[in-house]
Parts: C-alpha cells; structure tokens; sequence
C-alpha cells in the first residue's frame, strides 16, 4: 500500500501550522502529479522509432465531487495522446462530450508510484493560483475508490492510502 | 473522431450488458475485439491490435456515457 501525507503550501520542508491550514482552505488537497504515455503507447512509438513526449509535471486536486479523474486537455494534448472514447458531462447549461485518454500518472510522494488511469480532458486553463504549481487535473471517485482519504482539516493536512 | 467504433458500440449496448455487465471492451472499426477485467488489459490489448490506429475503449455500464464534476463544470476551482 502506497500512503501520500499532503499539506499546503505544497513547498518540502515548510511546516508552520497558521499557514498549512490557511494553504489547505485557499488551496484544498493537492499533491504533485505528473502525466506521461501509457508504457505500451511508449513501446510502441519506440519500435516504430517515432518521438516520445516528455512527461508533464504539475498538481492535482483530490475533488470528491468528481465522478471522475480529470487531466487538462491541454496536458493530453502536448502528449500527443489520442482520446479512447468520449463521455458526457453535465453543467448548469446542459452536458457536453469530453474526450478520454489513457494515461499514466506518476505520484512523486509515493515514491513515484506509477499507475494506468483513464481520464477526462477539461479545460483547466486560468485554474492556477500565485505562487502554487498549475493545476493540471482533478482526482475523482473512480480513482478514491480504490483509496482511504483522510482529511484533516485542524492541521490542514490529508493522507491518501492507495491499495 | 471514433464515431464509427461509437455507433458499433451503442448498437451491440444491450447486448453487451448482458455478456460482458462491467467489463472494458475494446472496439476498432465495427470490429470487437475482445472483452477485458480491467482498463489497463484492454488498453494493451488495443495497442497490440490495433498499434497507433484510433481505438474505442468502453466500460459496460449501463449509464455509462455521462458523469459531473460540478466544481469545474460550475467554474468553481479558483477562489
């Protein structure tokens, strides 16, 4: 089992209490991610000696309103991913096809456990805040479902378990 | 984009919910190409068939097709 402590602001080594619980109210629960190609994609393009994209690097938040985890298409694009399927999602205005990709999502405080995940493209452009890395996805339901989330708003602070 | 493989699998919908009920399925063209437990078997099971040619990938649920993320679909992810 692969265990993530999260706290905010997500910079190593600063831990003063006033300001991890200010940076989880303003900030919420994320954690660093990074998105590159699914292995079999990357033995693919190898054997057929085409470029492989580097990976992205950025954070991600823990929404437990998702029904599922979420990339930016921005991300999915610069990889050169080709969507897998599409699925619809609702807003106050109606719902809208977003494309799904395959992934691979790496977690650096997990000692760089890597995993498969499809996901969803959005558009998380303007979604990032001074001073903290960008956002680049949202982990949903799909994901938590294999996971213990613990969230602990008195010390602004959160573990994620993940089976 | 998979518009071909999308029409496939809504047609064959009914019957795939009776064979293959949570299942991943892959499909390439109007071709089925297999049913799979889990997304990363069938995703390498669409490369080996298909290679970089475009594939659908679909869980077999019977409300599949949509979802909500109401903190982005409403805008509400930046303070």
């Amino acid at each position: 089992m692969a265990i993530i402590h999260g706290l905010q602001p997500l910079q190593p080594g600063l831990v003063n209490p006033a300001v991890m619980l200010q940076g989880m109210i303003a900030h919420g629960p994320r954690m660093p991610i990074e998105v590159s190609l699914p292995d079999p994609l990357i033995e693919i393009l190898s054997r057929e000696e085409k470029p492989i994209p580097r990976s992205v690097s950025g954070s991600i938040l823990i929404d437990t309103g998702a029904g599922v985890t979420c990339i930016s298409d921005r991300v999915m694009q610069s990889l050169g991913i080709q969507p897998i399927s599409t699925i619809r999602m609702g807003s106050a205005a109606g719902s809208n096809p977003h494309n799904v990709y395959p992934s691979k999502l790496t977690f650096p405080l997990a000692n760089g456990l890597t995993l498969f995940w499809l996901v969803v493209g959005v558009d998380l452009s303007g979604q990032t805040l001074d001073g903290q890395p960008e956002l680049i996805g949202l982990i949903g339901r799909d994901f938590l479902v294999n996971t213990l989330l613990v969230y602990d708003g008195t010390l602004g602070m959160f573990t994620l378990a993940l089976k | 984009m998979l518009e071909r493989e999308l029409k496939y699998f809504n047609d064959n919908k009914d019957e795939y919910l009776r064979i293959y009920p949570n299942m991943f399925v892959v499909i390439s063209d109007d071709k089925f190409v297999g049913s799979y437990t889990t997304q990363e078997q069938a995703y390498e099971a669409g490369i080996k068939a298909c290679g970089l040619k475009p594939f659908l990938l679909k869980q077999v649920l019977p409300d599949g097709d949509n979802t909500s993320v109401p903190a982005y679909s409403l805008g509400l992810l930046t303070r």
